[in-house]
């Protein structure tokens, strides 16, 4: 009969049920074609890289983890427009104010930089430590140019701004540690995996794009494209009280007093206000303190790849100058610290744009952070890209 | 003599086991540190 058995077959099967199949050598070979299978099917899909809503979000407690899935995206699934990758690194300063959405239009003006596409892989809150980790998938992308964006303050690894922190503990790969904080031997194997295994490496992203996909929760829209004005750039960030924002921060222009800018930031941003007063009490700053090792191996990491790489020192604001008692800023703190990194910098023979004066009072959000859009810091950094690519 | 090929077991038994190790690395406890971004 057509699809019995013949004895020698009815023997082997035999002899396979007493082994087990579960035993069976082929079956774990088989289990792992099919885990390469998944793996594709899983991390080179939309299934982990298509649009979520988890990525949009507005609460703080998620919004570090979002970024950093929307970073590992522009790098592992980048976007088909993408032709001469601009990676720029960097934490919020660079997040809000270098949107791609504000800087293609302005290189596209500037001969040198028309091919060049801006791939903004900022990440509130992260350290150069989240950096050096960040910097170790920036083969995949092939960029031309780096630009690592750091304000004076990134040297500090304070509790509310740590060194390395949620970025560097999701992304981690690499055969070798990073250099601060030290891992464990757990983390150590974990990070091995990671290395092997991209379905591992994003296990994390996976799961919450997976949970996203299936309880279809509402979307709040992704970061707008442009502000057509302060209010609207207000209502966005802090939601109901963005009215209230507003009208404390026409005070300010009005009366344009430092205590007068510090009561329209204490209405929506006190948790900013305790950030600036702990890096203000944070210790003295050397070339052995820990920020300027993890900013060396980090500069060690970038020197390593074929692109260009150029620091750059986000423009701070003029007003803190103006803050006489010291509570949120330390004097001739960022000119110490900016000498250090211009000489860690040299060591590396990489170039350092110092842009902390670049920009007036008025074209910030805080004391640290440009208005996206309404700044027009994008002009400026675009003509220093296009020198960048040109040199 | 022909070889033997896998049977129907062994590869019903290797999608089981793919799917539990992909459920295992997706939904096995990590490491949870959940840090309110403090900038705004």
């Amino acid at each position: 009969m057509h699809g019995a058995l013949t004895d020698p077959e009815r023997a082997a099967s035999r002899r396979l049920m007493q082994r087990g199949a579960a035993h069976h050598p082929i079956t774990w070979g088989v289990t792992l074609v099919f885990l390469a299978l998944i793996d594709v099917g899983v991390t080179h899909s939309v299934l982990l890289w298509g649009p979520t809503a988890f990525e949009d979000t507005h609460d703080m407690r998620r919004v570090v983890f979002a970024q950093t899935y929307q970073a590992a995206r522009k790098i592992y699934a980048p976007d088909p427009v993408v032709r001469t990758p601009v990676a720029l690194l960097g934490n919020s300063r660079i997040f809000l104010s270098a949107r791609e959405s504000f800087v293609q239009p302005e290189l596209a003006r500037l001969p040198a930089a028309r091919d060049a596409s801006v791939v903004n892989l900022g990440i509130f809150g992260a350290g150069l430590g989240d950096q050096e980790t960040l910097v170790r998938h920036l083969g995949r992308l092939h960029p031309e140019l780096v630009v690592l964006t750091m304000g004076t303050s990134d040297l500090l690894g304070t509790a509310a701004s740590p060194l390395a922190g949620e970025p560097a503990r999701l992304l981690r790969v690499g055969w070798a540690s990073g250099v601060e904080p030290r891992d464990t031997p757990v983390e150590r194997v974990d990070r091995w995996i990671r290395t092997l295994w991209p379905l591992y490496r994003f296990r994390e992203f996976a799961r919450a794009a997976l949970e996203d996909r299936l309880a279809r929760r509402p979307d709040p829209g992704p970061f707008p494209e442009h502000f057509a004005s302060t209010r609207a750039l207000f209502d966005y960030i802090h939601g109901s009280k963005g009215e209230r924002v507003e009208v404390a921060y026409r005070a300010w222009r009005a009366a344009p007093a430092f205590a007068a800018f510090v009561d329209y930031l204490k209405i929506g941003s006190d948790g900013y206000l305790e950030l600036a007063r702990q890096r203000a009490a944070g210790p003295v700053l050397t070339e052995q303190s820990p920020g300027a090792r993890v900013l060396d191996a980090v500069l060690t990491g970038l020197a390593d790849g074929p692109w260009t790489t150029l620091v750059f020192l986000m423009p701070e604001n003029p007003l803190i100058e103006l803050d006489a008692t010291g509570e949120y800023h330390r004097p001739g703190f960022s000119a110490e610290v900016a000498a250090i990194v211009t000489r860690v910098a040299e060591r590396h023979q990489v170039r350092v744009v110092d842009a902390r004066a670049w920009m007036p009072a008025e074209a910030f959000i805080d004391f640290d952070h440009l208005m996206p859009d309404l700044s027009g810091f994008q002009r400026p950094f675009a003509e220093e890209i296009a020198a960048a690519l040109h040199a | 003599m022909r070889e033997a090929r896998p049977s129907l077991a062994i590869v019903v038994r290797a999608v089981l086991y793919a799917l539990a190790i992909t459920a295992l690395v997706l939904y096995a406890p990590t490491e949870q540190h959940v840090f309110i971004y403090q900038g705004f």
